[in-house]
């Protein structure tokens, strides 16, 4: 594996810690800088320190949802790059739409292939 | 009052018999002696006349409506008394001179013979009966009041001696408390020798009508035919009887159940059928050797039912109604005594008949019910396993997208590296992640597979209900259970009540419940263990130090609501629950995402479903940090004797609660 940016930070957010757990691993296995979230409340103060360019966070989480995270957290932060990951198949498009707009790279559904997602970022990253 | 009073004046005629008042004397008026009436006479002569043109009028009204073999009867009586009024008539018209052209003793005898002949003919009365009864009547009467007779007139002297020569007033008086005690000893002499006679008639009568009372109690249809079918061969001893009920989708009278059929396969019947058209019709039991003698005597109309009867081997068909329509009839053959059927048969056989009628349709009422309940809670489990898809599948994704990201990790790990420029500590880190990640993978994997078995499970229909015992439940959970609970590191105690009664129910769904229990209670103590070890919390002070597991299950017997119950109870020391936690403890899909790495949410609500469905209930008692009792409490099964009447367990009163 060729770490093309080794410093990169991301920031993922998702309430299952097993899901937490194994994508942490993951991404630092391919060479990113990663810390985790289980909710909204927890990710905010954390983006705001951790200051992440990559967010990868989950559409369903427990008060606030995914997209108003991501809505707050682009305030602040607007050029990270964001992919939006859901389990939910309805209501996908107007979801989909929603975070085109809140410039998304990506709205993933469940179960996801990693090495597309690590293809998704890195091409982001480049070429932002 | 008509009759009290005919009473009255024909005693006060019997004081006038031996004064002058009556009869004067006696000419002989060839062939007979005639009698010289006295100023009473006329008045008895009418009296005679009105009582019997009252009796007759009253005979003919009852006539009127009477039908079967009931008008026969009354038919020969009303001739009887026509011949016993003339027999009179002719007597009294002597004495105003008239000549007797026919000899009224004549006329008594042809009374006598016709009343004899329907007895025989029309059973009037069984024919046992009416020689007892005319027997015990001579010899009472004979008794009480010729003896007496016979004395006073031997001894005729010795009264006149005592009593003056007024001494017949006193003969006449103690006639009349003589008279009055025939009455009463006669009949007392006559139920005696009747009930002697009849005791087996008696027997089975009030065995059918005790049945008949009983009969809309049992919901089972085809235990309710067959009942009847029984009765009728063994306390009748009827030689064949069938039970015809009426079948609305071929729309024919179709044989239920037939025991003992000696002719040939019974045959259905369609409304047209002459037989049917005669019992709508008429409503009341064909006699078949009634039937045949006003076919023969010129009511050709009734060949084809007598035919129909003859060929079904018939000796009675008894219809039973609700209303206006015929459910059915019963088709009974002859006796096996070869005696013949009395009224009182008859009409024993007919209150059975409406009462079976009457319990037929609420049987069928019943199992319509039973059927559309059981098809209400498969639509009430469809549209909860909807209702469920939603989380069901969050959760089986979510197990997926772990198993993905653990896979695609893995791949790109092994993919980027060169096996041959890796030191040996670097293979073994490898190595060492690689069965990391395969048993991760494997857990979840497994995980997916449970939920998906939980819905299974839960989707599968109910199987049969078999008498099942607490231990076989408890060894089912454990063999389970191996696969899920490392039973060596906790404390496991089981306490089971010597001579618990059976249950009936589905095995593997009970056992399915305590299996979800236990692997709970142990999922909880082994969180607990974790976090004391973390520190997260301290051990509750009744927790053996250092902290071990412990998960407690108790079976005994409780009284509640007048039944008995079988409970089990599991308690744990584990991380137990907030009251909010117990609150939504039953709601399908409830649960943190915590409890999610474990169960599917899912467990608790089909062990209440399940235990619904067994009439019996679950109960859940936690303290946060201290642990949980979960109670399932299941209705004892009832003894065999008794099981007949009670209603199948899960119908029974259910109830859920979560009580803290």
């Amino acid at each position: 594996m060729t770490p093309p940016s080794l410093s990169t930070r991301v920031l993922i957010v998702d309430d299952e810690p097993e899901i937490l757990d194994t994508t942490r691993w993951a991404f630092e296995l391919a060479g990113f800088q990663v810390q985790t979230a289980a909710s909204a409340e927890e990710a905010l103060p954390r983006a705001e320190s951790f200051r992440p360019e990559v967010l990868l966070i989950d559409y369903k989480l427990p008060q606030m949802n995914g997209l108003e995270l991501l809505r707050k957290i682009r305030s602040w932060i607007p050029n990270a790059v964001a992919i939006m990951i859901t389990g939910l198949t309805h209501q996908s498009e107007n979801l989909e739409e929603e975070s085109r707009r809140l410039g998304a790279v990506g709205f993933l559904h469940k179960p996801l292939q990693l090495d597309s997602v690590l293809k998704m970022v890195k091409e982001r990253l480049r070429s932002p | 009052m008509i009759l009290n009073c005919s009473y009255l004046v024909a005693l006060l005629f019997s004081f006038s018999v031996p004064t002058p008042l009556l009869i004067q004397g006696v000419t002989f008026d060839t062939p007979y002696y005639a009698v010289k009436p006295g100023p009473l006479y006329l008045p008895f002569v009418l009296y005679f006349g009105f009582m019997y043109f009252h009796a007759s009028g009253r005979l003919f009204q009852i006539y009127r409506q009477a039908n079967g073999h009931f008008r026969e009867h009354l038919k020969y009586i009303g001739l009887a008394f026509v011949l016993a009024f003339l027999a009179g008539a002719l007597h009294f018209a002597a004495a105003y001179g008239f000549p007797e052209i026919i000899p009224h003793d004549f006329l008594v005898i042809s009374y006598s013979a016709i009343i004899a002949f329907a007895i025989v003919k029309y059973r009037i009365m069984d024919l046992k009966v009416a020689i007892t009864r005319t027997a015990v009547f001579v010899v009472v009467y004979a008794a009480v009041l010729g003896l007496p007779l016979l004395a006073a007139l031997t001894w005729q002297y010795r009264l006149e001696e005592f009593f003056g020569h007024r001494w017949w007033v006193w003969v006449l008086l103690s006639y009349a408390a003589l008279a009055t005690a025939a009455h009463y000893t006669n009949l007392y002499f006559q139920k005696r020798a009747e009930n002697r006679l009849l005791a087996e008639q008696r027997r089975y009568q009030s065995v059918l009508r005790q049945a008949a009372q009983g009969m809309t109690l049992i919901k089972d249809l085809q235990k309710l035919l067959r009942l009847v079918v029984h009765l009728l061969t063994q306390k009748v001893r009827i030689k064949h009887a069938v039970v015809y009920l009426w079948d609305p989708q071929i729309k024919k009278f179709e044989p239920s159940v037939a025991r003992q059929w000696p002719v040939k396969e019974p045959e259905s019947f369609p409304r047209e059928h002459p037989l049917i058209e005669y019992l709508h019709w008429h409503r009341t039991p064909i006699v078949t050797e009634e039937l045949g003698l006003q076919a023969r005597g010129g009511a050709k109309e009734l060949q084809p039912v007598v035919n129909a009867l003859k060929g079904l081997g018939a000796a009675v068909i008894v219809p039973s109604f609700t209303e206006d329509r015929c459910e059915g009839f019963l088709l009974l053959g002859d006796k096996v005594s070869g005696r013949l059927f009395s009224t009182d048969d008859l009409q024993v056989f007919q209150v059975l008949a409406s009462q079976a009628a009457l319990a037929i349709e609420n049987a069928q009422f019943y199992e319509e019910l039973k059927r559309t309940q059981t098809d209400l809670f498969q639509t009430a489990k469809m549209a909860s396993l909807g209702h469920m898809a939603g989380g069901m599948s969050h959760q089986i994704n979510n197990r997926f997208h772990v198993l993905t990201i653990l896979a695609g990790t893995l791949k790109s790990v092994m993919k980027d590296t060169d096996p041959s420029t890796l030191q040996k500590e670097q293979l073994q880190a490898i190595w060492d992640k690689t069965v990391e990640t395969l048993s991760k993978l494997e857990d979840n994997a497994l995980r997916g597979g449970d939920i998906v078995k939980t819905l299974l499970r839960f989707s599968r229909p109910a199987g049969e209900y078999k008498q099942v015992t607490v231990a076989q439940i408890l060894s089912t959970a454990k063999e389970v259970s191996q696969f899920r609970v490392n039973m060596g590191v906790i404390d496991f105690t089981e306490e089971v009540q010597e001579g618990l009664p059976e249950m009936k129910g589905d095995l593997n769904q009970l056992a399915d419940c305590c299996f979800n229990l236990m692997s709970n209670a142990y999922d909880a103590v082994q969180r607990k263990a974790t976090m004391i070890q973390e520190k997260q919390i301290s051990p509750s002070p009744n927790d053996p130090v250092p902290f071990k597991g412990k998960l407690w299950i108790r079976a005994y017997t409780e009284k509640k609501d007048e039944r008995s119950w079988v409970v089990l109870e599991l308690q744990d020391n584990g991380t137990g629950m907030t009251p909010q936690e117990l609150e939504n403890l039953f709601v399908p899909f409830f649960t943190t995402k915590a409890t999610a790495q474990k169960g599917t949410g899912l467990g608790l609500y089909v062990i209440q479903r399940i235990m619904e469905r067994h009439g019996g209930t679950i109960h859940a008692a936690a303290k946060p940090g201290a642990g949980t009792t979960f109670k399932l409490r299941l209705p004892a099964a009832v003894q065999a004797a008794a099981a007949g009447a009670t209603p199948v367990a899960g119908e029974a009163n259910s109830e859920k609660s979560a009580a803290a």
